[in-house]
């Protein structure tokens, strides 16, 4: 079998308990995609709540996130060859493990792209991500602004003005947010504080991978 | 952009057109521009599209893509004839092969050892492509093989465009009178080229790739000749009719590789101390093994460089390894496309993971220049492999035949 990631040939080990299961990772490739650590809110290895968890709890904004993965080397490889160059099927790696993520909420909202934005990329990851989850994915939310987020500094995330609205009637729903990669936490925060306005009950949020 | 013989997905024009473009379509029971089976994924256009995992890096290809083209003929190909060359008898001959190759639109293998100067062998037959209207391309899975075959053709042809394409070159996507490229840029080239050389047509992925041997002859056009370059050709190359060259351009014979078995770690130093005066190549059969051998001759006082196929500094290294003399550690990325002034070899653990063409090759490393037409090449090994002693027995072969 080759792997999805590396391209390398391997050997699936077949047991009993995944007969049933593709394999598309090689052993080597595997072994590198990290397990999200302790932290309550963001999944941050260290302490039962991170520091920046702890301020978001005060200002009142908290958000239980819950990401698959730490963001190491071999996730961002990862996130290359899946966002950037568009190999969608690549997402099949990770099948087993969205499958797994307990869904209770009403809706599945993933964090949109702006219109730019998905004309340049020709597909919004988050949404992907989120149609692999158990539930039903509604596009609740459209964004206005052009500028990745990549190239912005913490600061300069948190003074940027919220880009979201809701386009989808949330009010008494239970949502969960989906994006790909949790770094300050800003982008799901924004997105949830519309949705909250707009009358939504309960929100909390998955993503793939967490930034350490 | 000029299109003529090219092809791109229609997503990557960047500028209005003013001529009718021709579609083409993307990805149908295979990629239109690779050729591999496509994957099935989600896509934007709302359905479940097949895309192009193969090529990806050039541009994603779905199902609701289109490549274009231009469908207009090229232009006139610019006559031009090469620098003053002083070629061998031997040499000679061999140009004579493959001009008379070009004239009659066949294939042709070229057999000749390393450092036999395959480059200057190849200037009449150039010169006769483009004086009878033929578009010339030399290409070869390697990127630094490119770059240096680029500056001796820059040197011999002053008149004709000439283009250099590898992986982030600047000439991306033209087309010269004479194309120099690495055999994976040619995917977006179709039906543009009359004179083909494959210069190292038995280097890796080349080789093994079919993908790449379909770029290639996606990018001939019908009747177009091919020549073949290789000093260590596979047996399916050898089916083609052959020339063969076994002699070097500076007449003294290759140097034969002496085994030492078993070794250990003083053998090699003192090997490396004998030739403190000179650079020194040591190649090792994985890229763990570099690390292992630099902390072994730091712990003897031995500075080493060492370099693999993933380091970002290669160049950069090896370049500055031309002008020291150092110790050089590598894998086998370094086998070909090398000219080293006065080097000397070891292959260490060479019974492991060396085939015969790598070994060979490693060899010919040796003695190229005709200032120092002799050099050591050893092989440290703890096992006997087949490998070592098939190359051994080429090597003495062709040398027999070279002075026969």
């Amino acid at each position: 079998m080759k792997c999805r990631l590396c391209g390398q040939a391997f050997l699936p080990s077949w047991s009993l308990s995944n007969v049933w299961t593709r394999q598309t990772l090689c052993p080597t490739c595997k072994i590198e995609f990290v397990k999200r650590g302790e932290c309550a809110d963001c999944g941050k290895p260290g302490h039962a709540l991170c520091a920046d968890c702890q301020q978001w709890r005060k200002q009142g904004q908290t958000l239980v996130t819950h990401p698959l993965f730490l963001y190491h080397p071999q996730a961002k490889a990862f996130m290359k060859q899946y966002k950037f160059l568009g190999d969608t099927a690549l997402l099949e790696v990770f099948k087993t493990e969205l499958k797994k993520v307990k869904v209770k909420q009403d809706w599945i909202v993933p964090i949109p792209l702006s219109p730019e934005r998905l004309a340049e990329r020709r597909f919004n990851q988050a949404e992907w991500i989120a149609r692999m989850l158990r539930g039903r994915v509604h596009l609740a939310l459209e964004r206005t602004d052009g500028v990745a987020l990549s190239h912005l500094s913490r600061r300069q995330r948190y003074e940027r003005t919220n880009p979201f609205h809701v386009i989808q009637p949330v009010g008494g729903k239970n949502i969960l947010l989906v994006d790909d990669v949790y770094t300050t936490g800003i982008t799901l925060r924004q997105a949830a504080s519309r949705l909250r306005e707009a009358g939504a009950k309960e929100i909390s949020a998955v993503t793939l991978f967490r930034s350490v | 952009m000029d299109l003529r013989g090219r092809v791109i997905p229609a997503y990557q024009l960047d500028e209005p057109i003013d001529y009718p473009i021709k579609r083409l379509p993307a990805v149908t029971w295979r990629c239109q521009r690779c050729g591999q089976l496509p994957t099935r994924g989600p896509c934007t256009c709302g359905k479940r599209c097949y895309y192009c995992r193969h090529c990806l890096v050039f541009g994603k290809l779905r199902t609701c893509d289109y490549l274009v083209t231009d469908p207009r003929p090229l232009e006139p190909v610019q006559a031009d004839h090469h620098a003053e060359l002083n070629l061998t008898v031997d040499q000679q001959r061999i140009a004579r092969a493959i001009v008379k190759t070009i004239d009659q639109k066949k294939r042709l293998l070229v057999h000749a050892v390393c450092g036999a100067g395959k480059t200057p062998m190849l200037f009449p037959g150039i010169e006769r492509a483009l004086c009878t209207q033929k578009r010339v391309l030399i290409t070869t899975p390697r990127a630094d093989v490119v770059r240096e075959l680029t500056v001796h053709v820059k040197g011999a042809f002053r008149q004709t465009t000439i283009v250099s394409l590898f992986g982030g070159s600047a000439d991306r996507l033209q087309l010269g009178d004479i194309t120099i490229s690495t055999t994976h840029q040619l995917i977006h080239y179709r039906a543009c080229f009359d004179v083909v050389f494959i210069d190292e047509v038995d280097a890796f992925p080349y080789h093994a790739d079919r993908t790449l041997h379909r770029y290639v002859r996606q990018a001939m056009r019908t009747g177009a000749s091919l020549i073949l370059l290789s000093a260590t050709p596979s047996l399916r190359n050898k089916l083609l009719p052959t020339v063969r060259l076994m002699r070097r351009y500076h007449g003294f014979p290759l140097p034969v590789p002496r085994l030492q078995i078993p070794y250990t770690e003083t053998d090699v130093l003192d090997w490396l101390a004998t030739h403190s005066t000179k650079p020194r190549l040591v190649f090792v059969p994985k890229v763990d093994d570099l690390k292992v051998w630099q902390d072994v001759f730091r712990q003897h006082q031995l500075k080493s460089e060492t370099v693999h196929a993933a380091d970002p500094d290669r160049i950069t290294k090896v370049g500055q390894f031309r002008q020291t003399t150092g110790i050089l550690l590598t894998t086998t990325i370094l086998e070909r496309g090398v000219t080293l002034v006065d080097v000397q070899v070891a292959v260490l653990d060479a019974d492991q993971a060396f085939s015969v063409a790598a070994l060979i090759q490693i060899s010919g490393r040796v003695g190229r220049s005709a200032d120092f037409p002799e050099g050591e090449v050893v092989f440290f090994a703890n096992d006997r492999s087949d490998a070592m002693y098939q190359a051994i027995h080429q090597i003495k072969q062709a040398n027999r035949e070279g002075f026969r």
